[in-house]
C-alpha cells in the first residue's frame, strides 16, 4: 500500500503533471488526425522516454495511449473519418448527430463516456494486476518461455488473414532479434562486423521503422491530398449533454466501461471489439433499438466507453504476463522494456512505485482528457483535415530524429528505413505487423528462458513439459494457433450430424 | 510475386539457419530452432500457394491486377529522397537538410499553395531541432554548420 501512495505523490509532482497534461495533450491530436494513430504515436514517443526517468517516461507513454484512443472520436464525429479502428462505430451515431445539428452534443458525451470508461478500467487495473502478477512466481523457466510463445500465439493465431503469413511473420520477428552478441556466451550472432548490430537490432528503429514509415508511406500514396470535410457547425450553447442524456446514458456508460476492460484483457480483442460488443449490448438493451446508428446519443456513449475501457483492461496482461491484446500494447511492452522493466511479479514489488506510478497516470490522464477535451474540440477537429501532403513529410522527420536520439548512430537510421521498407511490402501483400514486432519484442525472453530451462534440466525438457501449468500453456498456444480452425471443425460436423439426421428422419 | 517473398524468407532463414551452425556454446541452439522452423513453415506457405494458384480462376486474376501489388510511384520517389537525406545528413547537416526534404516531399505530394509548404518547413525543421536539440540533449548532425 506504501507503493500506492508513494507513486500517488510521484505522480502528482509539478514535473509529471505537465508530462501528463502534454502527453494527453498531444496523443489527442494523434488519435484525431486520420493516418496518424495510437501505434505510431506511442511508437514515436518511445525514444523521448530517455531523456525522462523511468516512472515520467511511462506516464508519458500511457497519457499518449489514452489521449489517442479518446482523439479519435472527435474526427468520427465531426467528419466520419474515425481517427482510430477503435471509432469506427463512434462515428455511425456521432456523426449523424452531427448532421443532426448535435454534433456539440456528440463530443461532450465521448469525452464524458471515453472519461468513465478508461477510469473504470484504471480501477479493475488497481484490483486485478496485482494479485494476477502473482501467478509468474509460479512459473519457472520453461514455463516462461511457454508463457512468451503463447503471447506470441495469441496474435498470430488472430492475425486477419491467412494464419501461415501470421505464423512467418512472428518467427522471423523472433530469428531478427537474435541478431547481436549472445549475453550469456559473448559469441557474436549476425552482426557481419558492424559495430552498430553488437547490441542487437535496435527495438526503436525497428518499431519507428515499421508503424511510423508505414504510415508515411500509406499517406503518401492517398490519392486525395486531403481529407474533404463538410461544413460543420457546433454550436457553443450544446457542447455539454444535458442532466436528461446522462441519465438516460449512464448505465450504458458503466457497462460498456466494464465491457470495454474485458475486452481489453481477452488478448487480440482489443479497441474495435470493446466498442462493437459495448454498443450491441446497449442497443439490445435499448427501448428505442432502431435508433441505434442513426444518430443514437446512447451509441455514443456505449462505443467511446467500451474502447477506453480496452485501454486499461490490454494493461492488465500486459503489467502482469508480458501478453500484449493488441498492436499499441505489443509496442508499449516495446517501451517497458527499454527502460529495464520486465512483466511480472517484480513490477509490483520491486518496481512497484513505477508501475503504480503508470496506473496513476493513466487515471489522471482520463481526466485531462475530458478537460481538454471539452475545451479544445473545435480545435482538434481542424486537425482532422491536415493535408496529407504536410503530415507525411513530418512524420518522416520525426521518426529519424527519434530513432537518432535513441543511440546517437546515423546506422540506426539506416535499419529504421529498412524496416520501413520491409513493413510497406508485408502491408502490400496482407503480411500482419504486429506479429513480427512482437516476435521481436518477446523473442529474447523466450531464448533466455528455453536455455535456461534446458541448462536445468540438462537438455531434457519432457519432464518439464509434462508439468500442469506447463500442459495447460501448451494447451493454449495449440487453442491460440488453431481455435478458430478447431472451431469451424466443429460446427462442420455438427452440420453434418444434424443433417443426418434429418435425412434419417425422412427416411423413416 | 509471392513465390519473390518465399524466395527472399529462404535466403534469409538459410542464412540464419547457416551461420547459427557456427556458434560455439549453446549460442545457436534458439537461433537454429527458429530458423528451421520458418524453413518447414514457409515450405508449407510454398504448397499453399502452388495449390491456391492452380485453383485461380479467370476472375481472380482480374481482381489481383485491379489490387495491383506493384508500389507506386510515391513509394519510390519517397524511398529515394529519404535515402538521399539520410546519407546527406552527416555532410550537410539538419537545418540546411531538413527544409530542402520536407519542401521536395511536400511539392511532390501535392502541395499547391507555395507559402504553407516553405513556412511550414521552415517551423518545423526549427520546433524538431530545438526539441531534440535542446530539450533531449541529443546531438543532431550539424554538418556543414559546424564551423
Amino acid at each position: 500500500m506504501d507503493a500506492v501512495l508513494q507513486a500517488l505523490v510521484n505522480t502528482l509532482s509539478i514535473h509529471n503533471l505537465v508530462v501528463l497534461f502534454v502527453g494527453t495533450f498531444v496523443g489527442i491530436i494523434v488519435g484525431c488526425v486520420p493516418g496518424f494513430n495510437a501505434s505510431v504515436g506511442v511508437a514515436l514517443t518511445i525514444p523521448l522516454t530517455f531523456a525522462f526517468p523511468a516512472d515520467t517516461g511511462l506516464i508519458l507513454l500511457v497519457a499518449i495511449y489514452a489521449g489517442a484512443v479518446y482523439g479519435g472520436s472527435i474526427a468520427a464525429i465531426l467528419i466520419n473519418t474515425p481517427g482510430e479502428p477503435g471509432n469506427i462505430i463512434t462515428a455511425m451515431d456521432g456523426y449523424n448527430m452531427t448532421k443532426n445539428g448535435q454534433g456539440g452534443k456528440a463530443l461532450g458525451m465521448a469525452a464524458i463516456a471515453s472519461w468513465i470508461g478508461g477510469s473504470i478500467s484504471a480501477v479493475f487495473l488497481f484490483l486485478l494486476a496485482p494479485p494476477l502478477s502473482k501467478l509468474t512466481l509460479l512459473f519457472g523457466s520453461f514455463e516462461m518461455f511457454l508463457l512468451a510463445i503463447f503471447g506470441l500465439s495469441i496474435i498470430v493465431g488472430l492475425s486477419k488473414g491467412s494464419m501461415i503469413k501470421g505464423l512467418l511473420a512472428g518467427a522471423l520477428g523472433v530469428l531478427f532479434a537474435t541478431v547481436g552478441i549472445d549475453s550469456l556466451t559473448g559469441t557474436y550472432r549476425y552482426t557481419m562486423g558492424m559495430p552498430s548490430l553488437y547490441e542487437g537490432l535496435p527495438l526503436v528503429a525497428v518499431i519507428i521503422g515499421l508503424y511510423s514509415l508505414g504510415a508515411v508511406f500509406e499517406l503518401g500514396e492517398q490519392k486525395s491530398s486531403t481529407i474533404q470535410a463538410e461544413g460543420i457547425k457546433v454550436s457553443k450553447r450544446d457542447i455539454l449533454p444535458n442532466l436528461q442524456d446522462m441519465k438516460k446514458t449512464i448505465r450504458t456508460i458503466f457497462r460498456s466501461g466494464v465491457i470495454g476492460t474485458f475486452a481489453g484483457i481477452t488478448p487480440g480483442a482489443g479497441m474495435s471489439i470493446g466498442s462493437a460488443v459495448s454498443w450491441e449490448a446497449a442497443r439490445r438493451k435499448s427501448k428505442t433499438p432502431e435508433t441505434f446508428g442513426n444518430g443514437e446519443i446512447e451509441g455514443v456513449a456505449a462505443s467511446e466507453s467500451g474502447n477506453n475501457g480496452v485501454v486499461g483492461g490490454s494493461l492488465i496482461p500486459l503489467l502482469t504476463l508480458g501478453i500484449p491484446g493488441n498492436a499499441v500494447s505489443a509496442i508499449f511492452l516495446g517501451g517497458l522494456l527499454i527502460h529495464g522493466l520486465r512483466p511480472g511479479a517484480a513490477l509490483f514489488t520491486t518496481h512497484a512505485t513505477i508501475t503504480y506510478g503508470l496506473i496513476w497516470g493513466f487515471l489522471f490522464a482520463n481526466f485531462v482528457m475530458i478537460v481538454i477535451g471539452l475545451l479544445g474540440a473545435r480545435f482538434f477537429s481542424k486537425l482532422a483535415v491536415v493535408p496529407v501532403y504536410l503530415l507525411a513529410p513530418l512524420i518522416f522527420i520525426i521518426s529519424t530524429a527519434g530513432t537518432f536520439a535513441d543511440r546517437n548512430l546515423l546506422a540506426d537510421v539506416a535499419i529504421m528505413l529498412t524496416f520501413g521498407i520491409l513493413g510497406y511490402f508485408m502491408i502490400k501483400l496482407k503480411f500482419p505487423l504486429v506479429p513480427l514486432v512482437l516476435g521481436f519484442i518477446l523473442g529474447p525472453l523466450a531464448e533466455s528462458e528455453l536455455r535456461r530451462a534446458l541448462l536445468i534440466t540438462q537438455g531434457d525438457l519432457s519432464s518439464a513439459a509434462m508439468q500442469p501449468i506447463s500442459l495447460i500453456l501448451i494447451a493454449l498456444i495449440i487453442f491460440a494457433l488453431f481455435g478458430t480452425q478447431i472451431q469451424k471443425q466443429i460446427k462442420k460436423m455438427l452440420k453434418m450430424l444434424k443433417k443426418q439426421e434429418l435425412d434419417g428422419a425422412k427416411n423413416i | 510475386m509471392a513465390f519473390g517473398v518465399i524466395l527472399v524468407i529462404y535466403i534469409v532463414s538459410g542464412y540464419f539457419y547457416y551461420e547459427s551452425t557456427k556458434f560455439g556454446g549453446d549460442a545457436g541452439i534458439f537461433p537454429k530452432m527458429v530458423s528451421g522452423a520458418i524453413i518447414v513453415i514457409n515450405t508449407i506457405y510454398l504448397y499453399q500457394t502452388l495449390k491456391e494458384r492452380k485453383k485461380i480462376t479467370e476472375e481472380t486474376k482480374a481482381r489481383d491486377r485491379a489490387e495491383s501489388l506493384k508500389p507506386s510511384k510515391q513509394f519510390y520517389v519517397i524511398t529515394a529522397i529519404s535515402i538521399l537525406y539520410v546519407l546527406l545528413l552527416p555532410p550537410i547537416g539538419f537545418l540546411i537538410l531538413t527544409p530542402l526534404y520536407l519542401i521536395s516531399i511536400m511539392f511532390f505530394l501535392g502541395g499547391k499553395k507555395k507559402s504553407i509548404v516553405f513556412i511550414s518547413s521552415i517551423v518545423f525543421t526549427i520546433v524538431i531541432y530545438f526539441f531534440f536539440n535542446s530539450l533531449l540533449n541529443i546531438e543532431i548532425p550539424k554538418g556543414v554548420l559546424k564551423l
